[in-house]
């Protein structure tokens, strides 16, 4: 699976837009510059022609051009760009000296409107010409000359065409070269913009190199600390980063409570196994009575039997964990199993410790759940009880079942239990502050009672409501 | 030899203490982590024998307080503690060896043979004073070419002033190292053995080897040292 790359998308995403917007722009700004040029063409080319239809003047009744006459006499008309004036009425021409023998296309609009096109001289050349229908000048000082002659000529008589044309291939190279230049400046600001992408994601995300470097180091066996995220990370990218290192610190937590689970199981197997080992080997030591084996292979029997329930209780947890038991639920009366367990539990008990049942409820509703699995969580509960009360001391069960739910609590002296600790108290291997290896148990019965409460759809928890007593509580809902 | 034993679960800590007392070792110990210490703090041993997970006070707690008052007894860790980063825990909070449970008792003897021997400097299990050989392993002596027959407590009073050789050793240190006994010890009895021994030692006509220190105690070596 290919990963889209920021740095590719920023650099494709950036030039484009940014070309887009610049040939636009340069666009925009370059008909403006063209509209200008050419407007600026078009009004010398129209100023021009006002100028010429100014030279051509009605004088003793014929038509004087005295822009040739005054070129004739040495000096230009002052006149840019070449012109040709048809005489319509005597059908003759005349040309700027420039035009030599060409003629310049013949256009004009109305009288007295000029006319503007784009043309072609007849050498090929592009070029924009000004055509104009106008009537020779006369002003009152040839009117007179005129009535002095007798001459009886209007100046409608005599409409003159007018055409003024300029080349327009410099116009053409002047836009040309701004084209080039508006090109150039998009070409220049798009790769500027194409190496500042590169050289700035580059920057900006080698932190994320260090970041994976430091993360390859972590190793699989070693406690990890948290991630040290980079100074220079950029800030986008450091709740990411701190996301990262609070998902880090949760998989330490869970791998440490692995550890720590295992550490206690090896302890917990290893230490009765030692004992067993020991035992035997000391009872080979040297040459004993049979009375004196008998004692020794007694005892190593006695260890087995407690490695047995702890190897027990783990395969138990572990088929629980990994969901290979299975629930039968069926109905049973829960007063009467929960007595037999106290019975058996004082069957044993050498602490002379008081039980007794309290019914909550007026009517104890028989309950639905698997009755071997909740055997497990009640005998470890009372057991636990039991095994933690002080010698003469008091342990109630509290029993609740109704149509609704059912409530199996029970207390017991807390000795020097505390409810800062009460969290630890459902983890494997916890057995309190005073336990030593000698200590009953392997304190995975709470860790194995809460397992199974969650299994029947229910809720383990310790209350300290009793100064003086810790009560476990378990309900579960009909 | 004294050995101290720190070791909270109680068949494992009887069969330990028993096979020590009778391979000859003088033995105390303790079931928790503050009263081993303070019989570590309080009397001289040849070994501790240490396990980690104890209660009141872990093994290394007790093993690292012991090594910042400079006491340099050698310490044996024993633990169900296996993995190589817990083993390297245990050696660099102090140990001078580590030992997995389940272990052989025979193997756990045999370490705390040689971590005394090195604590007195003798790389050998094999210890040799002029004439007289004495084989730590199968606990044999000879002088010359002859077998000399030892008592338990004879044997083990002989290993520990060869142990430390050509140094003068006191009543007291011989007494709380042979015997398990705090209370001072007993100058006579000490004597007395070491009656018993030169006797067996000198075998009548053989140059004295067991020197005494007028006033202090012993010393072995090798004759007219």
């Amino acid at each position: 699976m290919k990963h889209p790359s920021i740095r590719k998308r920023l650099i494709l995403g950036s030039c484009l837009l940014t070309a887009l917007v610049l040939a636009i722009a340069n666009f925009s700004v370059y008909q403006a510059i063209a509209r200008s040029l050419r407007h600026e063409l078009d009004l010398q080319l129209f100023q021009s022609a006002s100028i010429l239809s100014k030279y051509s003047e009605l004088e003793g009744g014929k038509v004087v051009y005295e822009w040739h006459e005054a070129m004739e006499s040495g000096d230009g008309p002052g006149i840019s760009g070449v012109f040709q004036f048809w005489d319509i009425n005597s059908n003759t021409t005349l040309r700027s000296p420039d035009l030599k023998s060409e003629n310049l296309p013949k256009f004009h609009g109305a009288l007295n409107q000029p006319v503007i096109r784009d043309i072609k001289f007849a050498d090929g050349r592009a070029g924009r010409a000004v055509g104009l229908m106008h009537l020779p000048f006369l002003d009152e000082e040839g009117k007179a000359e005129m009535a002095r002659l007798g001459i009886d000529r209007k100046v409608e008589e005599l409409p003159q065409i007018l055409v003024t044309a300029r080349e327009t291939s410099s116009l053409e190279k002047q836009l040309f070269s701004i084209r080039k230049h508006l090109l150039l400046a998009t070409l220049a600001t798009v790769t500027t913009l194409w190496l500042a992408i590169i050289f700035i994601s580059k920057r900006t995300l080698a932190p994320i190199g260090h970041l994976s470097s430091a993360l390859l180091k972590r190793t699989t066996q070693e406690k990890n600390p948290p991630l040290e995220i980079p100074v220079d990370l950029p800030s986008e990218l450091v709740p990411l980063a701190e996301a990262f290192n609070t998902t880090l610190t949760k998989i330490e937590a869970a791998r440490e409570h692995e550890r720590d689970f295992a550490l206690h199981a090896a302890h917990e197997l290893r230490t009765p196994i030692a004992g067993i080992h020991s035992t035997l080997e000391a009872a080979l030591h040297r040459p004993r009575e049979t009375l004196d084996l008998r004692k020794r292979m007694e005892a190593a029997m006695e260890i087995t039997s407690s490695m047995r329930v702890v190897i027990n209780s783990l395969m138990r947890m572990a088929r629980l964990r990994g969901g290979l038991e299975r629930i039968s639920k069926q109905k049973f009366p829960p007063e009467d199993l929960i007595s037999r367990i106290i019975e058996m539990e004082q069957e044993t008990d050498q602490s002379s410790h008081l039980a007794e049942i309290i019914r909550e409820s007026d009517e104890l509703v028989p309950i639905f759940t698997d009755l071997g699995l909740f055997n497990i969580l009640a005998t470890n509960l009372i057991e636990n009880a039991f095994r933690h009360s002080p010698k003469g001391g008091k342990i109630t069960v509290k029993l609740l079942s109704t149509q609704e739910r059912f409530a199996l609590s029970i207390s017991n002296d807390r000795g020097s239990l505390s409810a800062e600790n009460s969290n630890r108290l459902f983890e494997p291997f916890q057995r309190g502050p005073q336990a030593n290896a000698d200590s009953p148990g392997a304190g995975i019965g709470l860790s194995l009672a809460r397992e199974i409460a969650t299994m029947l759809g229910g809720n383990l928890k310790v209350l300290f409501e009793d100064p003086n007593a810790v009560t476990f509580q378990f309900e579960l809902p009909a | 030899m004294r050995c101290l034993l720190i070791e909270d679960y109680t068949p494992l800590r009887h069969n330990v203490e028993e096979y020590l007392r009778e391979e000859g070792y003088a033995v105390d110990s303790s079931a928790t982590g503050d009263e081993g210490l303070w019989y570590a703090r309080n009397h001289p041993y040849d070994v501790i024998i240490l396990d980690i997970m104890l209660p009141e006070i872990d093994g290394l707690t007790i093993l690292r307080k012991l090594r910042e008052l400079q006491d340099k007894t050698a310490v044996l860790v024993v633990s169900s503690r296996d993995s190589v980063s817990q083993r390297i825990e245990g050696l660099d909070a102090g140990a001078d060896d580590y030992l997995v449970k389940p272990f052989d008792l025979a193997e756990l003897v045999a370490r705390i043979r040689a971590l005394s021997r090195r604590s007195y400097g003798n790389e050998s299990s094999i210890l040799k004073i002029a004439d007289l050989k004495i084989d730590c392993v199968h606990k044999k002596v000879t002088r010359g070419k002859t077998e000399i027959d030892l008592t338990r407590r004879e044997y083990h009073l002989l290993e520990y002033l060869a142990q430390r050789a050509g140094e003068p050793v006191s009543r007291t240190d011989i007494w709380e190292h042979v015997y398990e006994d705090h209370t001072g010890g007993s100058s006579n009895a000490v004597d007395v053995y070491i009656g018993y021994l030169r006797k067996k030692l000198n075998d009548g006509d053989k140059p004295d080897l067991i020197h005494t220190r007028r006033g202090y105690g012993y010393a072995l070596g090798p004759p007219n040292s």
